[in-house]
């Protein structure tokens, strides 16, 4: 190998070798960059889960009133969050979310209030449940599940598991 | 701190006849007419036959307004229950079906309902 062919075997190397630093410093960049999105999603949850939990209304089903009228209750639920709820609908249903028997609208509650008594009948259903859904102010979709026989309550976001088809 | 209320129900009914729920069902306005219709419809699809029927002034299904509450037997026993919110579906349904239900024997009630409260003192 002549000396020419040296002196350009060596230059190729140093140019492949430049070539392959640029590259191990753009993916290590790419890394860090990963990590830095990573950490800034995270904060920007954080951010978001603080600002749902200072406007996030929480619904409670309160003890049930005899009507006087045969197989109908009325309910009430009471906000024990610290925001208004919104856009609240109710429905009566087998726990199995296998039948509705009613179903129904209330007015908006704001923060400790009590909402309007609003009616239930569980004729028919051999299990029956109450669902709340219901909104915060910023559209988050919030959901209550009452069950009657056993008058446990169980709180959700998004939209209600047992009642999606 | 919140003030406990003691409720109760007060509810006030006397009979009407079909013709005059029917008349109420298609003049009274609601934010959200014929609710709960479809539940009616199918119930009756599924053999059901109307037993009783009240008018509630309020608290019914959609923000608290007027409600008709029906009551069904099947006649192998079981029964069910629904509250729909008047509209012009559910007094069209009513009409056709006025004459069946006045030979069955249906009785339909106006139910005057309203909340007793009483402010118990602080909790």
């Amino acid at each position: 190998m002549t000396s020419f062919e040296w002196g350009m075997f060596v230059l190729n190397l140093i140019i492949a070798l430049t070539y392959a630093a640029i590259l191990w410093v753009m993916v290590q960049q790419r890394r860090l960059m990963d990590r830095q999105l990573e950490t800034m999603q995270a904060q920007l949850r954080e951010a978001e889960r603080t600002r749902m939990a200072a406007y996030r209304p929480i619904l409670r089903v309160e003890a049930p009133l005899a009507s006087g009228l045969p197989y109908l209750d009325f309910y009430q639920v009471r906000n024990i969050g610290v925001g208004a709820a919104l856009s609240v609908l109710f429905f009566t249903h087998e726990f199995d979310a296998s039948t509705t028997s009613v179903s129904g609208r209330i007015e908006p509650i704001g923060a400790a209030e009590f909402s309007q008594e609003f009616p239930i009948t569980t004729r028919a259903l051999l299990h029956p449940a109450l669902t709340i859904t219901y909104e915060d102010v910023f559209g988050n979709r919030f959901w209550t599940l009452y069950d009657i026989i056993t008058q446990t309550q169980t709180f959700g976001e998004g939209e209600p598991p047992h009642l999606r088809r | 701190m919140a003030i406990a209320l003691e409720r109760s129900v007060v509810v006030n009914s006397k009979p009407i006849p079909i013709e005059e729920l029917a008349t109420l069902a298609g003049q009274t306005w609601s934010p959200d007419p014929d609710l709960n219709f479809e539940v009616l419809k199918q119930w009756i699809e599924n053999g059901f036959q109307v037993t009783h029927i009240f008018w509630l002034t309020r608290y019914g299904p959609a923000y608290g307004g007027p409600g008709i509450y029906f009551l069904l037997k099947h006649p192998d026993g079981r029964e069910a229950a629904t509250i729909v919110v008047p509209g012009k579906k559910v007094a069209e349904f009513i009409r056709c079906h006025s004459e069946e239900w006045k030979v069955a024997g249906v009785t339909v009630e106006l139910a005057d309902v309203s909340m007793r409260k009483i402010a118990q003192g602080r909790e």
